[in-house]
């Protein structure tokens, strides 16, 4: 049960960085699906400025998740942050259907649609489940090395998918004749 | 020493996120080589053909074509929602440069696909003196794969696809209009005009070209 509550834990921290690293490289078409859910009118800056916002918190929560595993509150903002996850899922299904997410910037051509639910309870079960299922504290108990170890990787897979998500977005703004 | 069983997971977790960014990338460089555009490329590719489809104009309720290629000059193609805030935002700075006079020349449209009654409840949509249709199918938007709003293509006269863009703000819809307008590569190398009547070798030799207005690059 560690190596399957632990494979989870880590699948979901590398998701949030991949997801916050991505819309970091595109926050002008993520301003966009922001606008989509803001209550009110904003500026654009003031919308950007919650787009980086957003992209920010997914990547430092991400890589706090993979980084200290046995910082239990993260667990709980991993949680939180999948159930919000839903609840846009959801909101986008009733009113924006068929509407591109940029869930994952311009890496997928993913869409506001039933699969995405889908693909949100799936996160919140998993998410509930590195919450609630305790493991070993051997498993988990690393030095400072163990660390910092982690944190250069994620910092890697960060900047990986920042220059491949920026390269998409780059060709399509080039891509003019 | 015996490494924490989480370090061993997340430490091939971080390999396989890697090697999975590596073969992704390599995917989209392979395609960008062979000539295609990279996955997650918004609107029709740049060079293609604009497709024609009907829509119902919803200032008078009637039934149209829109026919990309012979309106004597550049088009500009939005594809954009009264329910998407930003697209309001596209729709008023398009309705400013056109009261501007930065549009003028441009054959403008407007394409929603939400249910016509949703225009009138948005203050961008009902005060816009641009022409607005809703096609009545998705296959419009499939042809020019607008897969997130708001979308602005910029068509030159012969119908041919110069640029497609997320565009919200003025510089974007200066950006296109500038596409639109400007020569494309094979302009830019030189047109030579032949006369059918005292270049027979010539165009016996380049058909295709000929019958194309006659223009040889």
């Amino acid at each position: 049960m560690n190596f399957l509550v632990l494979a989870a834990k880590s699948g979901l921290a590398l998701m949030l960085i991949v997801a916050g690293s991505a819309k970091l490289a595109g926050v002008s078409s993520f301003a966009a699906s922001v606008k989509l859910f803001a209550p009110v009118q904003g500026s654009t800056r003031a919308l950007e400025r919650i787009a980086i916002g957003i992209a920010a918190f997914e990547l430092t929560l991400g890589s706090a998740s993979l980084a200290f595993p046995s910082v239990a509150v993260i667990n709980l903002l991993v949680l939180a942050t999948a159930c919000g996850f839903l609840t846009v899922s959801s909101i986008g299904y009733v009113r924006h259907r068929g509407k591109s997410c940029l869930c994952f910037g311009g890496l997928s051509n993913r869409v506001f649609d039933g699969l995405g639910i889908l693909r949100s309870v799936v996160i919140v079960g998993l998410a509930t489940g590195v919450s609630v299922i305790a493991v070993s504290r051997s498993a988990i108990a690393l030095s400072t090395a163990g660390h910092l170890l982690l944190l250069g990787g994620a910092a890697v897979i960060a900047m990986a998918t920042y220059t491949a998500a920026r390269g998409v977005a780059m060709t399509n703004e080039a891509e003019t004749i | 020493m015996r490494i924490p069983l989480y370090l061993a997971i997340a430490q091939w977790a971080l390999l396989l996120a890697l090697g999975l960014l590596v073969i992704g990338a390599y995917r989209q460089l392979g395609r960008v080589f062979a000539g295609k555009r990279p996955a997650g490329a918004l609107g029709p590719a740049p060079g293609s053909s604009a497709k024609e489809f009907d829509y119902l104009r919803i200032r008078d309720n009637t039934n149209q074509i829109f026919v990309p290629a012979g309106n004597d000059g550049p088009a500009l193609l939005g594809f954009v929602d009264p329910t998407c805030p930003a697209c309001e935002e596209l729709v008023e700075n398009l309705s400013a440069a056109d009261a501007s006079g930065e549009l003028a020349g441009f054959r403008t449209l407007l394409v929603m696909s939400d249910p016509p009654a949703y225009a009138e409840i948005s203050p961008a949509f009902c005060s816009t003196a641009i022409e607005i249709g809703r096609p009545p199918t998705e296959a419009a938007r499939q042809a020019y794969n607008a897969i997130a709003t708001p979308l602005l293509i910029a068509i030159d006269g012969e119908g041919v696809i110069r640029a497609a863009r997320t565009a919200t703000e003025r510089k974007d819809i200066r950006a296109l209009i500038h596409t639109a307008l400007a020569p494309t590569a094979a302009d830019e190398v030189g047109v030579t005009i032949i006369d059918p009547d005292k270049a027979v070798t010539a165009t016996a030799d380049i058909p295709a070209q000929a019958h194309n207005g006659g223009r040889v690059t």
